[in-house]
């Protein structure tokens, strides 16, 4: 009795729909006409030879990749600093809070001066920097990442191995065995950038100033990094509440024990705070799975839709070219994609449950 | 060891303050150029200089010419009836699935809970029919009702789960005395949820502030258009004023961030519990 309205309304406008859009999808139609010409998979076929299409999926696989990789541990090391007694914090918290509560329209606006390519403040930065235009930034991004990331990240993994193979008890043999195999990887990197420098290939206009959203190769990146500052702090709200749960008693402990900073946070904090992790990343990829707003209020997918997402294009397709059917069948696979991670979703929020 | 314990706390400050700056500087970009004036943006090489010259006028002028006073009104009236309609149903849907034990409850809770994560496209075509076939298309009403519903899912999520911590004694104490249903719903539960229903209604009022893809769709003329809609038509309109255009934003922006400075508290609790975002 207390349901029937209440279920009534999420019929009528939330689960019919979803059912609509299926059917909709192995149709032709132009959103006007009464008749639906059924079309079977023809729509699916047609998407599958649509580069369109695939570039939409390839960028939305960019934001689902970049909008785990950079929210989630930006997120848990900002909220592990600003998680003490210390008075002020809640100042800092606040005003770090603000950009999550602005729509994205605004935030599209706003990043859109940041974006300005002669003299926002971004291009005015990575000039500062010694960055000629976006061609030289990107050739830089990827030099540091082969060239100096890279490197380190095998040095400290190789260490890492090495010492837990030989297990030494010794903290200065471990540190030495770890410098070692960064200096031999560094050395490696060396060599190897005096033979070969990676070419990537920069558009025509990213050879001469800054055009974040007018390069076709770059301008997804923009877009997604625009979109971080509004995600940032959301995956921080949930990592401070995770961070609450655990229990001091714990830390004390681990303290008394003699663990060091690192230790602790590995494995004590980090643990801990699994469950927040689970939710903060399967949160971001169904966020990521639907940006739109950003997209449509920034670039319309443009240009030449080399910043369309799936959310995008579907939109363009029904409500601009009126291809309702092939719209639909862009949805379908939006829904198949997102929804294996609605399904870890819920098996996390039901389990606590039982 | 104290030695040690100072740098901390003076590095904790260091950092968060620089971290803090870096991060509201989009902000103070945007708060710039709203109180400059065009010749002064033209003329000035960067553009996260200070003003020479605070000109208010901006927002008064994005506020009258760039008609944003309509675009606010609008949204206002969309946004309240639809958190209370949201608030209402859901309290009732989750008193539902909270206190009675039936066959379905479990599958309808499900139910609402997978519907908000899915994505809004699948919803768009069939709900921008129905809005034809009601004849609610273009107006408030079509708008207020979609948000209704579409909000159910996760009100009702929310609210079932906070229902849940009331001991369910005390609806079977209240049963045996004979109270109706009804009376329980309204006497008992409701004043013991107040504090789930606040934080719940500011989040749904900024969110539905800030929506701008149902409006897109589901709304056509100039009049009655919501406030994101309303900014991006002003961007298309005044292109080359950036200060109106910042202004605006800054309009379009006042809402939710005064709503979240002041209920900051309800907020952030509503987020961690519903642990889920629209």
């Amino acid at each position: 009795m207390f349901l029937a309205i209440p279920l009534f309304m999420y019929i009528l406008w939330v689960l019919a729909p979803i059912v609509q859009t299926i059917f909709t999808s192995f149709t032709q139609w132009d959103g006007m006409s009464p008749a639906k010409e059924w079309v079977g998979f023809e729509n699916f076929t047609r998407l599958f030879n649509d580069s369109v299409f695939w570039t939409s999926l390839i960028n939305n696989l960019y934001w689902l990749i970049l909008f785990v990789a950079i929210p989630v541990p930006v997120g848990l090391m900002i909220a592990m600093l600003f998680d003490t007694k210390l008075p002020g914090n809640k100042i800092y918290k606040t005003l770090f809070y603000l950009s999550m509560t602005l729509s994205f329209v605004v935030i599209a606006q706003i990043w859109s001066w940041l974006f300005e390519p002669r003299n926002g403040a971004l291009s005015i930065f990575f000039q500062s920097l010694g960055f000629e235009s976006l061609g030289e930034l990107q050739q830089g991004i990827v030099d540091f990442t082969v060239f100096f990331a890279i490197p380190l990240v095998l040095g400290f993994l190789f260490g890492w191995l090495i010492n837990r193979k030989k297990e030494y008890q010794n903290r200065q043999k471990r540190w030495s065995i770890t410098l070692i195999c960064l200096a031999v990887f560094f050395v490696l990197s060396f060599i190897l950038s005096r033979f070969w420098t990676p070419q990537i290939e920069v558009s025509r206009i990213a050879k001469r100033g800054f055009p974040w959203l007018s390069d076709p190769n770059f301008v997804t990146f923009s877009l997604i990094f625009a979109a971080t500052w509004r995600q940032i702090p959301y995956v921080m709200v949930l990592y401070l509440a995770g961070l609450k749960n655990v229990p001091p008693q714990l830390i004390e402990a681990s303290i008394v024990d003699g663990a060091n900073w690192g230790q602790r946070f590995m494995h004590v904090v980090l643990p801990m705070l699994k469950p927040a992790t689970i939710i903060a990343i399967t949160i971001s990829v169904i966020d990521s799975l639907r940006a739109f707003d950003i997209v449509y209020a920034m670039t319309q997918g443009g240009p030449f839709n080399s910043s369309s997402v799936l959310a995008n294009y579907m939109y363009i397709e029904s409500f601009n070219n009126y291809n309702m059917g092939y719209g639909s069948s862009i949805a379908v696979v939006q829904f198949i994609i997102t929804l294996g991670f609605i399904v870890v979703y819920l098996g996390n929020v039901f389990k606590s449950e039982g | 060891m104290y030695k040690k314990k100072k740098i901390m706390i003076i590095g904790f400050y260091v950092l968060s303050t620089l971290i803090v700056l870096i991060w509201l500087i989009p902000f103070m970009v945007t708060s710039f150029t709203s109180v400059k004036s065009m010749d002064e943006i033209m003329a000035s090489e960067y553009w996260f200089s200070p003003p020479e010259e605070v000109k208010w006028d901006n927002f008064a002028k994005a506020w009258e010419e760039g008609n944003m006073k309509t675009y606010f009104r609008n949204t206002f009236v969309v946004t309240v009836p639809a958190v209370l309609g949201a608030l209402f149903l859901s309290t009732l849907s989750a008193f539902a699935l909270a206190f009675y034990d039936f066959r379905f409850s479990k599958t309808i809770l499900l139910i609402f809970v997978s519907g908000m994560l899915i994505p809004f496209q699948m919803l768009m075509i069939p709900v921008f029919r129905l809005s034809n076939t009601l004849n609610i298309y273009d107006t408030f009403q079509g708008v207020i009702l979609f948000h209704i519903a579409f909000q159910l899912g996760f009100c009702t999520f929310f609210l079932r789960n906070f229902m849940t911590s009331i001991p369910s004694s005390l609806y079977e104490s209240a049963k045996i005395d004979g109270a109706p249903d009804f009376v329980i719903y309204s006497k008992i539960v409701l004043p013991l949820t107040l504090p789930a229903i606040a934080a719940l209604g500011i989040l749904e009022f900024t969110w539905i502030w800030n929506d701008y893809l149902w409006s897109l769709v589901l709304l056509q003329s100039d009049e009655i258009k919501t406030i994101t809609l309303g900014l991006v038509n002003l961007q298309g309109q005044y292109h080359s004023s950036w200060n109106l255009i910042a202004a605006a934003s800054l309009i379009t922006a006042a809402v939710p961030l005064g709503v979240f400075l002041i209920f900051q508290r309800y907020f952030i609790e509503g987020l961690t519990v519903g642990a889920v975002k629209g």
